[in-house]
């Protein structure tokens, strides 16, 4: 009886942190995670993304904010209604001493606080490589101010950093393949997903699902194209699984002249070679969510291995509208002859629009599999390049 | 190849880009000045964006276009790495004017490293030493004051002017005469006469009692009368003097950021947003916040806050801003401009906001009385 009373008190001391499932959410999911447990905080998330969430986050917000932030907003209403000690929301602004992330993140913790009422306290730590040249000191303040509101020992302290990097690690592995399993994908020897569904004597279609991590890999959001595209009998890779060197390359390319299509492995040129031909050090696509997307794109309009490219955007998102523009003008520039299907989701996207336009894609896909090209009569403006609007 | 510059429109700081080059010796022939943008610019412009790119990017493309059609071959642009989408300018315009055929060189311009940028100047300047270009860029800083001081004595002597049209006509010949000089003793010595010109040349009604309105937001649509549809004129002609509170000073003004002692106007603006927004979040969303609130401190009316569509910082600034009106009872008027803005709405909007400014300050006056008003008392700097 004693015990039970001690352990149920113990049980209320936990303190709760709320992980809006949301944004930043699926590109730090392990570390965050694993951090605020080691600590030994309670970990709440919301519920996966609904049309509950939706409808209250496109209340709640501005109108022509993005549409995966109006989700974030959403995701923290339903938070609030779940008895916190903290929220977390990380002013995020960079990583890298040239990489920026969306300036939408740094704002987010303070707009949460003038937006809502009965917000938890916010942990919200800043840390900006690229604007305040923070590193691993500023990460090492980070992490003390955070474990001391859970603990008192920093041997705890240090172990849940070292335990959260290290399964950031793993996830990050995880979540990549290596260019050896891409290449025998890409020759139809192994598929990366479950059996996608196809008539007797038809091959699985291959495309590059393409997107912010937390758009294609949040169900409500992306209205499940995954399931979609696998009943359609397409097998696909997403950006966010691509092998960072590839994309590198890709990017290097942005920023050569004439995109550095004289050279096929411009990443192995001497530095003094290839100072001759880069474009000068302003000349760079700085935000770093935006790496594997404008990357994946160019490597497969480029390599021509596969039979499509699905890329889904969220509408008015800001540094996407850079990213699209260079995959579509890369395409231009080559003659790319990979179709590419550039999807716009939204608050009032319908299931059945996106289900038509999915199919009409797949079955261009199919009939250039069979024939070779894509039929005048189904060329697009700008050849094979698809933009569709759902709303 | 023979390069013949050029650099997008800019608002009345055009001005000042054609004195760089003019001060690096640039001959006159080989600089293409952009002409005032007009409704085909933004066409132009807008055909050949991304379609949610922001409104600024479609016009200074539109701008480029135009003088590079006239025969431009080098461009100036804003590059780097910067928070928000200003940054790559640059580069995405570089990618479009190739994909529309033409030959053109970008040299894109970092202007969070002013050093950096005095190298990138230097490039096209007449075979100029490191100190004799820091010379030439002295006179355009210095320039840059007295053309934010002229702005800020138009936009206060066109709003309680009793000869209408006589400010402008002022402005011109002082903006001639600032254009004029190339010595910098000369300009200092004229930047100290300028107020005492309009004071005399430009008659003003003391007792008109005009309301005080701010302009905050993005600093190409604060600047550029084309995107905000002159904005100050119209407030002018309701009888409003309205001064704006961006300035390219934030990344030109060497002496200051090297100064230890001086106090750029941006980090005061800065300090004062930073309970609502904590850290820098791009372009001037602190900055309209932190100005809002100054400006309630030195009693103004109120504000109008512009931004071109999807912005992403003064997104998140006016997510934030209805909690600053609310603490600091600052009212502030939301204007989204975008290449499809008409000027009846935007007129309509602006006078039912100054009447109702009107009834608040009424309200909160209770029977004190008026103030009589000169440029002494209106300016704060």
């Amino acid at each position: 009886m004693v015990e039970s009373d001690s352990t149920k008190h113990r049980k209320k001391q936990k303190k709760r942190v709320g992980f809006p499932r949301a944004l930043l959410y699926y590109y730090f999911d392990a570390m965050w995670e694993s951090f605020f447990e080691a600590l030994g905080a309670e970990v709440v998330l919301s519920s996966p993304t609904s049309k509950i969430t939706k409808d209250r986050g496109v209340l709640e917000t501005l109108d022509d904010e993005c549409y995966s932030t109006k989700l974030y907003h959403g995701h923290v209403l339903e938070l609030i209604e779940k008895d916190l000690d903290y929220i977390f929301a990380p002013r995020f602004a960079s990583r890298r001493k040239r990489e920026v992330g969306c300036p939408k993140f740094v704002a987010l913790a303070d707009i949460l606080k003038y937006t809502k009422v009965n917000l938890p306290p916010v942990i919200g730590p800043y840390y900006s490589t690229s604007r305040e040249n923070h590193g691993f000191w500023r990460l090492v303040i980070i992490i003390f101010e955070i474990g001391f509101k859970f603990t008192k020992n920093p041997f705890r302290i240090i172990y849940a950093a070292l335990k959260a990097r290290r399964n950031h690690r793993i996830a990050i592995r995880n979540k990549s393949i290596d260019e050896e399993t891409l290449n025998k994908w890409e020759n139809s020897e192994i598929l990366l997903n479950d059996a996608p569904v196809v008539e007797d004597g038809e091959t699985p279609l291959k495309v590059a699902l393409i997107g912010h991590t937390y758009l294609i890999n949040d169900r409500f959001a992306s209205l499940d194209v995954r399931q979609k595209l696998q009943k359609l009998g397409v097998d696909v890779v997403t950006s966010e699984q691509m092998p960072r060197n590839l994309l590198e390359r890709q990017l290097l390319r942005l920023s050569m002249e004439n995109y550095g299509l004289d050279f096929s492995e411009p990443e192995k040129l001497t530095k003094k070679e290839l100072k001759k031909h880069l474009l000068g050090s302003n000349d760079y696509l700085y935000f770093e969510f935006e790496h594997e997307i404008v990357g994946t794109a160019m490597h497969y309009l480029e390599n021509n291995t596969i039979d499509g490219i699905l890329m889904l955007v969220n509408f008015i998102c800001g540094p996407v509208s850079v990213s699209m523009e260079y995959a579509k003008l890369f395409a231009k520039k080559i003659k790319a002859e990979t179709p590419m299907a550039i999807l716009t989701l939204d608050a009032h996207t319908g299931e059945a629009g996106f289900q038509t336009r999915l199919e009409a894609f797949s079955d261009i896909l199919r009939m250039k599999k069979s024939t070779g090209t894509i039929p005048e009569s189904v060329k697009s403006v700008s050849g094979s390049i698809f933009e569709m609007g759902l709303s | 190849m023979e390069s013949y510059v050029t650099y997008p429109h800019f608002g009345p700081l055009t001005l000042l880009f054609k004195a760089i080059f003019q001060e690096l010796e640039v001959p006159e022939e080989r600089i293409i000045n952009p002409s005032p943008p007009s409704k085909r610019t933004l066409e132009i412009g807008s055909e050949n964006s991304p379609e949610w790119m922001c409104t600024p990017f479609k016009l200074s493309l539109g701008s480029l276009i135009e003088c590079i059609e006239r025969g431009a071959n080098h461009v100036f642009q804003i590059g780097g790495i910067g928070t928000c989408r200003a940054s790559c300018y640059g580069p995405v315009q570089r990618v479009i004017t190739e994909d529309l055929g033409y030959d053109v060189k970008y040299t894109n311009i970092d202007y969070h490293l002013p050093l950096e940028m005095m190298k990138d100047l230097r490039s096209v300047s007449n075979n100029f030493s490191a100190w004799q270009s820091i010379k030439a860029l002295r006179k355009i800083w210095v320039k840059n004051y007295s053309l934010d001081l002229t702005e800020h004595l138009i936009n206060f002597y066109r709003g309680v002017e009793i000869e209408k049209g006589k400010t402008d006509k002022v402005a011109k010949e002082v903006y001639d005469k600032l254009f004029s000089i190339r010595k910098v003793k000369e300009v200092k010595r004229f930047h100290k006469q300028i107020p005492g010109i309009f004071k005399k040349e430009v008659q003003i009604d003391e007792d008109a009692d005009p309301l005080k309105i701010g302009i905050i937001g993005e600093i190409y649509v604060v600047l550029e009368p084309m995107l905000h549809l002159d904005l100050y004129r119209r407030l002018n002609n309701l009888g409003v003097i309205c001064r704006n509170t961006v300035s390219l000073k934030k990344f030109t003004d060497l002496p200051a950021k090297l100064n230890p002692f001086v106090k750029e106007y941006y980090k005061i603006y800065r300090e004062k947003a930073r309970p609502y927004i904590q850290q820098y979040c791009g372009g001037d969303g602190q900055e309209s916040i932190g100005a809002t609130i100054l400006l309630r401190e030195l009693g103004w009316d109120g504000m109008v806050h512009v931004w071109p569509f999807s912005c992403m910082p003064e997104l998140s600034a006016q997510s934030v801003i209805p909690s600053v009106t609310n603490d600091y009872g600052m009212p502030v008027l939301p204007m989204i401009v975008d290449e499809q803005t008409g000027e009846a709405g935007f007129q309509t909007r602006l006078e039912a906001y100054v009447d109702m400014l009107k009834i608040k300050r009424e309200n909160e006056r209770q029977g004190k009385p008026k103030e009589k008003i000169s440029w002494e008392t209106f300016n704060y700097d």
